[in-house]
């Protein structure tokens, strides 16, 4: 056992943090990693998140648990995972998730020779944005029965359907796609995965679409006679649920960073109800208000050392059944009720965004607290992660 | 970080789980309760023949000079088997001993604590029912060479096996810890009925003479000795509760692979499915908090918010543990027959003992700095 950080990781994290003083603006305001997203500005900010991803992969910093041969630095994966804690905690976008943390990681797993030295390289210099086709208006939680098909004529796939809820599709190059191969074979067993290159397609539509929080980043993607090559099937022809589940064993710990968005809003929180006094009195000396920050303050401890542990297993090589869906499961529940707490300390405020000048901590807390609704259902609904954990992890009989 | 055990500590581990499989088995639990002992002679000789008394004792003292997460396994296994007896009070005190003691204390004590022939208790909290400084009401008085002890300490473990008492009192404005012998004339002992059937007693002091050679460390500082001593136990609780607490999730896994309802084990029906994941998830969050907080504490690094968030979360979350074994069980599991109850009772001592969760998230709140 050691709970600490290496001398190494220690120095990266303070590098990191270093390098986020020295690049990012100081009247810098953005809720989180996602607000390239929103309405307003939009442009602007998607330049920044682009200029950052620049100057990450320049540091060398994308795709670090990469191997060398495929443009990475064949480090531990904690190291990609203190590199996203350190830039959700600051909010600074430009470290493309699914990228560096869930595509590469399962082209590693699942790719060619030739897959892994085209997609890795792409995804550490920085050059791409990748996103996820999964669901569909009829394949949620069942994601095997996805309709979405593929058909090969001479040496292109040529698909037809559409996907949903995919989230920055419209912003991304790469898009992880899964479509039906075998429409003869058992619902799991006729599915394949396409790398589709979203810059050189034809027959693809997108329609973007407004979450309740207010960023636009959910996409319709229609394909009507798409075309893409033969060689983009990755993983293999009709093995494409291993890949569904190898991505999301990948997916899930990172959805478990979300305890370090809500470490910041609890750190805001504290220096808030130090300074704001009601009644006459600081938030800080209320007895009940002490009692929700520390309630608060444990539960995002217990998240993170979850999310250590399943990525000190994932860095051995273990698999994680249980693991990826409990701390998908619990940093979720987590965080949430950190945003629920803060918002019932601010109050009336509470209700305010960021239009207002009234709006404490900038509108943030109202803004993460509509976004966590999105999280519930994001990757996986918490339903799903209880199945799992149950049947995969804790192996009780099948219903 | 690092998750992985030592061999040494796995070794440790599976000893611990074979002995207690072996000896420390329900029905034993179940004697126990009645005995007036509380505990078995025979089997604190094997445990003090195995080098546990004295785990983290140095060598020089008859100890094996291991740390505190090797005792932390210990209290795991010991909370799996719900195993009575007092060696979580015998060996809080010798590490007090080992912490704040003079050399002459620690040779007087220690080894004789290592060789299994001294049983210690903590005689901490009183009447005010509060882990605080201003709940400590009991007088020490100088007098002559000693002090004299006048008041009375509520919630003794085992105050009807131990040879000495470690006690804190008041002097003047501070706090002074007191090595007593529990043989001393003044001292009366009550058995209390409490909810885990364990031995926890009054101890009444009145006038009793202590020699000034048995102050712990010095006159009117014992409030930091008993900050530790409460650090020391609250971390030892939490390892208990995670040991009880993954054999609580076992048991009721097992339960419902087996028990037939609607032609299928409950266990495949998603509502109890869902109970059980939300206590593997619970279980899963107290170890690692509490492995964190052991380790730190055992590497003597800052530790108070640490130890404060493990026993918070241990404390709330072994009751939702219990409650979900219980609702799936059902009616079974509400019998005297049935081995969940054992660990129910348990588990509220567990979560009163060295503070509860309001009272670690009062001091997580000073550590925030709030």
């Amino acid at each position: 056992m050691n709970f600490k950080f290496s001398k190494e990781e220690e120095a990266f994290r303070q590098e990191i943090r270093d390098f986020i003083k020295k690049e990012v603006p100081s009247d810098f305001i953005w809720a989180d990693v996602d607000t390239q997203y929103r309405e307003e500005g939009t442009e602007e900010i998607r330049k920044f998140a682009e200029e950052m991803r620049k100057k990450l992969a320049a540091k060398g910093w994308l795709g670090m648990s990469f191997p060398k041969e495929y443009g990475g630095q064949g480090k531990p994966l904690i190291y990609d995972y203190i590199l996203a804690e350190e830039m959700n905690y600051h909010k600074v976008p430009g470290r493309d998730l699914y990228g560096v943390s869930i595509v590469g990681p399962t082209i590693l797993r699942l790719g060619t020779e030739e897959q892994k030295k085209r997609y890795l390289g792409e995804i550490a210099r920085g050059e791409v944005v990748w996103s996820e086709g999964m669901s569909e208006a009829d394949a949620g939680s069942d994601l095997a029965s996805l309709k979405t098909k593929a058909v090969l004529d001479g040496n292109e796939w040529v698909i037809n359907g559409e996907k949903i809820w995919s989230s920055g599709a419209h912003v991304a190059d790469r898009y992880l796609l899964f479509v039906r191969t075998d429409p003869a074979a058992p619902p799991h067993k006729g599915i394949s995965c396409l790398l589709v290159d979203l810059n050189n397609a034809s027959g693809i539509n997108m329609k973007t679409d407004q979450h309740m929080d207010g960023l636009w980043a959910f996409n319709i993607v229609s394909f009507q006679d798409a075309r893409v090559p033969k060689d983009v099937v990755f993983g293999g022809e009709n093995n494409g649920f291993k890949v569904i589940l190898e991505t999301l064993n990948f997916e899930r710990p990172f959805s478990g960073l979300c305890v370090s968005y809500a470490k910041r809003v609890l750190d805001d929180m504290v220096q808030y109800c130090r300074e704001t006094k009601r009644d006459g009195k600081p938030l800080a000396e209320n007895q009940i208000i002490r009692q929700k920050l520390a309630d608060c303050a444990t539960r995002l401890e217990v998240g993170r050392m979850m999310s250590y542990h399943v990525v000190w297993m994932q860095s051995l090589g273990l698999p994680t059944p249980k693991e990826s869906n409990m701390i998908k499961l619990y940093g979720i529940e987590s965080t949430k009720k950190v945003y629920d707490t803060a918002m019932q300390i601010l109050g009336p405020y509470a209700q305010l965004n960021e239009q207002s000048k009234w709006a404490p901590l900038r509108g943030e807390v109202n803004y993460l607290y509509m976004r966590a609704i999105g999280l519930m259902s994001a990757g996986g609904s918490l339903e799903i992660m209880r199945n799992t954990i149950a049947g995969a992890g804790l192996r009780m009989p099948k219903a | 970080m690092d998750f992985k055990f030592t061999e040494e500590q796995e070794m440790l581990r599976n000893f611990a789980r074979s002995f207690m499989d072996d000896k420390i088995i329900p029905e034993h639990v179940r004697a126990m309760e009645a005995d007036e002992k509380g505990y078995s002679p025979d089997y604190w000789k094997q445990m003090a023949e195995l080098g546990w008394m004295g785990l983290v004792f140095p060598e020089a003292y008859g100890g094996q000079g291991m740390g505190f997460f090797e005792l932390a396994i210990l209290f795991e296994e010991m909370g799996r088997a719900c195993c009575p007896g007092p060696f979580f009070s015998t060996t809080l005190c010798g590490m007090a001993i080992l912490d704040s003691g003079s050399e002459g204390q620690k040779k007087e004590f220690l080894p004789r604590i290592a060789d299994g022939k001294m049983i210690m208790s903590t005689a901490l909290i009183e009447p005010a029912g509060t882990y605080t400084q201003e709940g400590i009401a009991l007088k020490a008085t100088a007098k002559g060479d000693g002090y004299v002890l006048n008041g009375t300490k509520l919630f003794v473990n085992d105050a009807n096996s131990a040879d000495y008492f470690l006690v804190a009192a008041k002097t003047g404005k501070g706090v002074t810890m007191f090595i007593v012998d529990a043989k001393s004339p003044g001292i009366s002992i009550t058995m209390l009925n409490t909810i885990a059937s364990d031995k926890q007693a009054e101890v009444a002091f009145k006038g009793v003479t202590v020699p000034k050679a048995n102050v712990l460390g010095e006159v009117g500082k014992g409030w930091d000795i008993m900050q530790k001593v409460i650090q020391r136990g609250a971390i030892g609780k939490c390892a208990e509760i995670v040991g009880a607490a993954q054999k609580v999730l076992e048991m009721t896994i097992e339960y419902s692979k087996t028990r037939v309802q609607f032609g299928k084990p409950i266990g495949s029906f998603q509502a109890v499915q869902h109970h059980a994941a939300n206590m593997a998830t619970g279980v899963d969050g107290s170890k690692f908090i509490t492995y964190e907080a052991a380790w730190l504490m055992s590497e003597g690094e800052p530790c108070s918010k640490e130890i404060s968030m493990a026993k918070a979360w241990c404390s709330d979350t072994y009751q939702q543990v219990l409650t979900t074994a219980h609702q799936v069980h059902g009616a079974i599991g509400f019998t005297m027959d049935h081995d969940l109850q054992l660990y129910f009772r348990r588990g509220k001592a567990a979560e009163l003992a060295y503070g509860d969760a309001d009272y670690h998230r009062e001091l997580i709140a000073c550590e925030m700095g709030i």
